[in-house]
């Protein structure tokens, strides 16, 4: 068991490594991809001068989006009507305009309320960035005003779903059932072997994690 | 039967860039750096191996943009003149080293490159190369697949399924029309996987798609086999789960083969070096530097100071990292035999770009992969996705979990910063348009043509490589233009109709330039077709 708890020490502190030089160099995959887009070099160099067409800054409607972006974030943007946030802007006793933001039960379809937490937001914001409190939850949001001490709803999101797995999960479900090294192997976790040449060729011992982000159980 | 299985997969993309109203468009050589560096060098390869009886067998996607774009007449001829303007640079170049050891034979190397291309995209394959892999597919050596219409990035409009629906529906038509046969997989652009998608999938027959890694390892149900075998999904459809150790000897410029120091550098470019006297006419409008494609240096090493290139010296380096990786695939089929009571499948998807564009010597190195794997066939053995699930098709059930082969592994590069701003523009574009079929369900002449053309609109500000250039900061002012622009002509088309005033004259400019799916018809964005999760 000592083995095994220090083994899999190694195998995360790697994997963190890994992550972390790859965050600094960007994505393999990423970075290649890029490349197919590398026409020129020079930071001037444009196809066109001619000017780009004009969208509306918005939409006039009384609305909010939620994406999700990853476990840990997701991302939210939303309008309110002229006309809904000018009569609420005249009334004596607007507070302030904030998100609450809702966590449920995955596939609940009570929609029964975990608990919620509230993101104070400004008149002239129209999007936001949320941290996600807990994986494997729905969420959704509610723009909402206060009045006089009253809230009030002004329109609510769709649903998403928070990923419920990790890879740290993974690996300690595995503790039960498998070494270590086999579930790593299934991973593509492969121990690479000496070349077959003398001369170097840069291989690593523990392959990456594609490029999931450790999450870290609280 | 062999112990152990390799699936290769060439995705190849990219986004749909048709400029007519110029007489040349810096982001269309996007097209044909890939068409001479990578594509016609694969067929090449491809074809030699099969006139040879070598053995071989690989998938490959062909994105709808891309067979588009291959397809076009304007572009197969501007492809035309770009190539022998290289071939009246390497003529010029041939001139300026003669005699010098050093650089002459790279320079012979391209002016035969770009003759050969000149040659075989004229001449075998009368301007349309999807023939020679329509070709190869009759054959057998190719399974041909497809991916969504524009390439979207699948989990950010999940709650829009008329979204989803339109893009693989138009997806499959495109392929059916330009291979004359139905896809049985689907390379998920980015891997960019949301729960549900399968259901879509199904709709539309496919039989399998391909996810990053962690989609099958985080799966519902832990995947007993990790990412060696297929899952199935509730619905019945495969799911393949891309392996790490055979991709990341590939795609690493730090760590994997494309780094070599003996390999081309793909910064040094006669397009920079040289004097603009000398480059302007093959540069664009001769004011711009741009790559050429003739590059004389090797990586060396961490040094701006680069020696050039040995065509020699990289082509057996090319032959050892063959060697090498053969080597360690059968030490990793060798680990994985132990562990399972089948033969593992490895699958290991590039984009098909990074062979010849990026990677210079990748082509040669997957001549020398394909030719060598053959004298191993017991242990290790090439196989396509559809052969694995016939000799294997009962698998384990799971469903995968939301993910991409992205950075970080999510959605954080089609959604952050820098790109953000899009979504409610293309959200709104979307539901407008589900709005227009809702109010026009059956129109004929200019009505109908405003319509098709504004779903055209709609599938093209959907691309992922908007978004993704945003994010990864090399041609932002186009993309950032592009998504403006087919947002625009939207929701103009959109207020003309809603107006029952159409310019027939500004819609004709329009379908001129955006001509991507000449049939497409607009109820692709019919509510009731689209599958609600």
């Amino acid at each position: 068991m000592f083995e095994y708890e220090v083994l899999f020490e190694l195998v995360l502190e790697a994997m963190e490594e890994d992550r972390d030089e790859r965050e600094l160099f960007n994505n393999s995959a990423i970075r290649v991809e890029e490349k197919k887009f590398d026409v020129s070099m020079a930071d001037d160099a444009r196809s066109v001068d001619s000017e780009d067409p004009i969208l509306p800054e918005r939409y006039n409607e009384t609305k909010i989006t939620l994406l999700l972006r990853d476990p840990q974030w997701a991302f939210a943007y939303w309008d309110v009507q002229d006309s809904l946030l000018t009569s609420y802007k005249r009334k004596t006793g607007f507070e302030k305009l904030f998100l609450r933001v809702y966590e449920l039960s995955p596939n609940d379809f009570m929609m029964k309320v975990l608990d919620f937490f509230d993101i104070p937001v400004k008149l002239t914001d129209n999007k936001w960035y949320i941290n996600l409190p807990k994986a494997g939850r729905d969420y959704y949001i509610e723009l909402m005003v206060l009045i006089h001490g009253e809230e009030n709803s002004l329109c609510r999101s769709n649903i998403i779903t928070s990923p419920s797995k990790t890879i740290l999960d993974a690996v300690q479900e595995s503790r039960e059932s498998s070494s270590l090294d086999n579930l790593m192997a299934l991973c593509g976790f492969y121990t690479v072997g000496e070349s077959s040449f003398s001369s170097a060729i840069p291989q690593r011992i523990l392959s990456m994690l594609d490029t999931a982000r450790i999450h870290w159980p609280e | 039967m062999s112990k152990g299985y390799i699936a290769f997969v060439l995705h190849a993309h990219l986004p749909f860039v048709r400029h007519p109203e110029y007489d040349r468009f810096l982001e269309e050589m996007w097209l044909y750096e890939a068409i001479s560096e990578t594509y016609l060098p694969l067929l090449r390869i491809f074809n030699r191996l099969d006139e040879e009886g070598v053995s071989y067998k690989l998938t490959m996607s062909i994105s709808p943009p891309l067979a588009s774009m291959l397809s076009d007449d304007l572009l197969q001829n501007r492809y035309i003149a770009h190539v022998k303007r290289l071939i009246g640079l390497a003529e010029n170049e041939w001139e300026r080293v003669r005699g010098d050891r050093r650089f002459a034979p790279i320079v012979a190397m391209y002016k035969e490159l770009f003759e050969q291309n000149l040659k075989d995209f004229t001449e075998i394959y009368r301007k349309n190369i999807l023939r020679g892999f329509k070709e190869l597919s009759r054959k057998g050596r190719i399974e041909l697949i497809t991916s969504a219409a524009t390439h979207s990035y699948m989990p950010l409009y999940d709650k829009y399924p008329e979204a989803v629906t339109a893009q693989l529906q138009t997806a499959v038509i495109t392929h059916a029309r330009t291979f004359c046969e139905e896809p049985s997989g689907f390379w998920v652009p980015e891997c960019g996987y949301f729960p549900g998608l399968e259901k879509y999938l199904k709709t539309y027959n496919f039989q399998y798609f391909f996810t990053a890694a962690h989609a099958v390892l985080f799966a519902d149900e832990k995947p007993k086999y990790g990412v060696y075998a297929p899952i199935v999904c509730p619905n019945g459809i495969s799911v393949f789960g891309r392996d790490l150790s055979s991709s990341h000897a590939v795609w690493s410029a730090d760590q994997g083969y494309p780094g070599d120091y003996s390999y081309r550098d793909f910064y040094r470019d006669i397009g920079y070096d040289l004097p603009l006297d000398y480059i302007r006419p093959y540069i664009h409008d001769e004011i711009n530097r741009i790559s050429t494609g003739f590059k004389y240096y090797a990586i060396t090493g961490k040094t701006n100071d680069k020696v050039p290139y040995n065509i020699e010296e990289a082509r057996k380096k090319a032959e050892e990292h063959a060697e090498n990786f053969i080597y360690n695939r059968l030490k990793q089929v060798s680990k994985l035999t132990s562990l399972m009571d089948r033969p593992p499948i490895i699958v290991s998807p590039y984009d098909a770009e990074l062979f010849g564009h990026w990677w210079f010597e990748g082509p040669i190195w997957f001549e020398f992969v394909l030719r060598k794997i053959g004298e191993f066939a017991d242990d290790l053995a090439l196989i396509t996705p559809s052969e694995y699930l016939g000799l294997y098709p009962d698998n384990q059930k799971a469903l995968p979990c939301f993910s991409s082969w992205g950075n970080k592994g999510y959605s954080e590069v089609w959604l952050n910063g820098s790109n953000d701003w899009i979504y409610r523009h293309i959200h709104k574009s979307i539901d407008r348009m589900v709005e227009l079929v809702q109010r026009f369900p059956d129109e004929k002449g200019l009505k109908r043509r405003a319509l098709n053309q504004a779903a055209r609109e709609v599938l093209l500000s959907q691309a992922s490589d908007w978004p993704f250039i945003m994010k990864t900061g090399t041609t932002v002012p186009y993309a950032v233009k592009r998504v403006k622009e087919h947002i625009f002509n939207f929701t103009r088309i959109y207020e003309d109709l809603c107006k029952n005033s159409i310019n027939t004259e500004w819609l004709t400019t329009i379908e001129k330039r955006n001509n991507i799916f000449p049939d497409i018809d607009y109820s692709v964005y019919k509510s009731e077709t689209g599958l609600k999760p």
